[in-house]
C-alpha cells in the first residue's frame, strides 16, 4: 500500500524529495519538511476516508530532529510519514488544520524537544512545570540538581544509620 | 437558561480539582461558570508527569515492563503488552500459542478489574456509596486471581518479552470459571444498581454528550467512542494474541448508539464486562500446551530498527514505538496513549452541562491522568 500511495505523490508533486524508507522495520514515506502540510493534505482526501493520525514521534538524532506521523486506515493498516528538521532552528509546519488531534500531540512535542509547529510558541507549560528550564527528551539535556532549590538528590545516610 | 444567552450572564471562574476530581489521577479544570452552568472549562494536566519515556531511555529492555505498567496502573497488563508486542517484532520472536491464550486471558481479566473500577467511580459521582462498594467486592475476585497468577494486585509485571513471566498455576483454570460463575449473576444486580434506579439514570441523561464527529477528528478510541458510535476496537481490526477467533463476536454485540451521554459510556462499559466474561469462559478452556515464554539470548541486546504496536487497553487505543540501537537500552520509546486525545474534547463536553453534573461527566469518560502525564 505504501508502495502505491508513494508512487502517487511521486507523480503529483515531482518537484519534491520523496523516498520511501524501508530498512528499519517500520516502511516510511520520507518527505522535506517544508511539504509536509501540502502532501499530508493530499494524504488526507486520497483515502475514502480520511486516515486517522495516530501519534506524531519526535527523535533527536544527532544535529537534527526527525518527527514521524503515524497514520491509520479504517481498514486498519498503518501509513507513516517522516520528515526532518533542523536542530538550530527547529520548525515545522502543522497539520491542526487537517488533524484537530494533532494540536496536543504538537503541543507535547514543543515542550519535550523545542520543535515549534507554524511558528507558535506556547509561554506557559502543558505538561511540565512552567518555570522549567531545557527541553528533556533531547539528548543533550542536563538534568538538573535541583527544582525552586529543593535538591533531587538525597544526602547520603550518616554513618549511625549503617548496618554494622 | 438557554445556551445562547450564557455568554452574556455575569461570569465567574472556579477550579474543579485537581485533587479528588474523580479522574483516576490529578486532573484540574479551570471552569467558567455563568450561574449554575459551565460556560467553559480549559482542562489543566501535568501534576502527575513523570518523564517515563525519557527514563525508558535510561534503563535496560529487560526493566522497562515494569515501568510502562505504571503509565496506566488501572490497565498495566495493556502496556506491558503492548511493549512486548514491540520489542518482538523487532527481535522476530514467535510466541508460542500457549502464551498467546494466557495473556489473551490476563487482557479480559484486566479490562473487567479496570472496568469494575470505573463503576466504583461512577458510583461514587453520583452519591451512591453501597452500589461503589458492591462493585469493589466484585473487583476483589480478579485481584485474588492476579494474585495467584503473578503474585501482585495491581502492577503485575506479568506480561514480558518472548511470552509471559511464569505458566498458570495450579488451580487457577478452576477459579477463573468459578470467578466467571460468580460474576455473571452480578451484572444482573449492576444493572438493578445502575439502570433501573431512575435516580442513577435522570442524573446521568443527556449529560457529557460526545459527538461522533468529535471521536473521528480527534481519533477518541475505546469504550467512550463505541458509545458515540464509532467502532475502533484494535481487538476486532487488527487482532492480536488470539483474538482472530473473537473478531465475530466484538463486532456484533455492539451497543445501538442512543445519545452518547454518560448513560451511555456506563452502560458500554456493563456490555464490554459481559463480553469479555464471554471471551474469558471460551478462552479459559482452549489454552493449549506448550512454552509459556521463549528463550531470548542472555545479552538482554534488541537488534537494530523501529517497530509500533498498539492494543486495546480498557481506555482505548494503546501503542507503543520503541526503537533500539542494537545495544541494551532504548535509543526511542514513545507511547500514544488513549485518554490524551481526551484532553481537547473535554471542554466541548462540558459546555453547557451544569456544575453539579461536572463529576458524573468526568468519571463517564474514564480519564486516566497518569496517561497523559506519563
Amino acid at each position: 500500500m505504501e508502495k502505491e500511495l508513494f508512487e502517487k505523490i511521486k507523480n503529483r508533486f515531482s518537484d519534491s524529495k520523496i523516498e520511501l524508507l524501508n530498512n528499519t522495520g517500520i516502511a516510511k514515506i520520507y518527505i522535506e519538511s517544508k511539504d509536509i502540510k501540502k502532501i499530508l493534505g493530499f494524504v488526507s482526501t486520497y483515502f475514502e476516508e480520511k486516515p486517522f493520525l495516530e501519534t506524531i514521534i519526535a527523535r533527536d538524532i544527532d544535529d537534527s530532529f526527525s518527527v514521524s506521523y503515524i497514520f491509520r486506515e479504517k481498514t486498519g493498516d498503518i501509513l507513516t510519514f517522516e520528515t526532518e528538521t533542523n536542530k538550530k532552528k527547529p520548525e515545522l509546519d502543522s497539520i491542526a488544520s487537517t488533524w484537530p488531534g494533532a494540536e496536543v500531540l504538537e503541543r507535547e512535542i514543543q515542550e519535550l524537544f523545542g520543535i515549534v509547529f507554524d511558528g507558535k510558541e506556547y509561554t506557559s507549560n502543558m505538561f511540565l512545570a512552567d518555570q522549567w528550564v531545557g527541553k528533556p527528551m533531547k539528548k543533550d539535556y542536563v538534568f538538573p540538581e535541583d527544582f525552586k532549590g529543593i535538591e533531587h538528590r538525597r544526602n547520603p545516610l550518616k554513618k549511625e544509620h549503617e548496618r554494622p | 437558561m438557554s445556551n445562547q444567552n450564557m455568554e452574556t450572564e455575569e461570569t465567574y471562574y472556579s477550579n474543579y480539582g485537581p485533587q479528588g476530581g474523580l479522574a483516576s489521577g490529578p486532573l484540574k479544570l479551570k471552569m467558567t461558570l455563568s450561574g449554575e452552568r459551565v460556560v467553559a472549562a480549559e482542562p489543566d494536566v501535568g501534576f502527575l508527569h513523570r518523564g517515563i519515556e525519557k527514563t525508558c531511555e535510561k534503563l535496560q529492555w529487560v526493566a522497562l515492563p515494569s515501568l510502562i505498567e505504571k503509565v496506566d496502573y488501572l490497565s498495566s497488563i495493556h502496556g506491558t503488552l503492548a511493549l512486548s508486542l514491540a520489542v518482538e517484532k523487532l527481535m522476530k520472536i514467535e510466541i508460542s500459542p500457549r502464551a498467546q491464550a494466557i495473556r489473551l486471558i490476563v487482557s479480559e481479566l484486566n479490562r473487567i478489574a479496570s472496568h469494575i473500577y470505573f463503576l466504583t467511580t461512577m458510583a461514587k459521582a453520583c452519591g451512591a456509596q453501597t452500589a461503589s462498594q458492591f462493585f469493589l467486592r466484585d473487583r476483589e475476585k480478579i485481584n485474588n486471581l492476579f494474585e495467584m497468577l503473578t503474585g501482585a494486585r495491581l502492577m503485575y509485571n506479568y506480561v514480558c518479552v518472548g511470552g509471559v513471566m511464569s505458566d498458570i498455576t495450579e488451580g487457577f483454570i478452576e477459579k477463573t470459571h468459578d470467578t466467571i460463575k460468580y460474576l455473571k449473576p452480578k451484572l444482573k444486580e449492576y444493572d438493578d444498581l445502575l439502570f433501573n434506579n431512575h435516580i442513577f439514570t435522570n442524573r446521568l441523561k443527556k449529560t457529557g454528550i460526545l459527538k461522533t464527529s468529535d471521536c473521528i477528528s480527534h481519533y477518541i478510541t475505546g469504550p467512550n467512542a463505541r458509545a458515540s458510535g464509532f467502532f475502533y476496537d484494535v481487538r476486532a481490526l487488527s487482532p492480536y494474541c488470539g483474538y482472530e477467533k473473537y473478531k465475530e463476536f466484538l463486532e456484533r454485540s455492539i451497543k445501538p448508539v442512543t445519545q452518547s451521554d454518560s448513560l451511555d459510556r456506563l452502560q458500554q462499559r456493563v456490555l464490554e464486562i459481559r463480553q469479555s466474561l464471554e471471551i474469558l469462559s471460551l478462552e479459559i478452556d482452549r489454552v493449549p500446551a506448550g512454552t509459556y515464554k521463549e528463550k531470548l539470548s542472555k545479552d538482554g541486546k534488541v537488534p537494530k530498527g523501529e517497530a509500533y504496536s498498539v492494543v486495546e487497553s480498557s481506555r482505548g487505543l494503546f501503542g507503543v514505538y520503541v526503537c533500539s540501537s542494537g545495544g541494551n537500552v532504548a535509543e526511542r520509546i514513545k507511547l500514544r496513549t488513549p485518554s490524551l486525545s481526551l484532553l481537547k474534547v473535554v471542554p466541548d463536553i462540558l459546555k453547557g452541562n451544569e456544575v453539579s453534573d461536572v463529576p458524573g461527566v468526568i468519571a463517564s469518560l474514564d480519564i486516566s491522568v497518569s496517561e497523559i502525564d506519563r
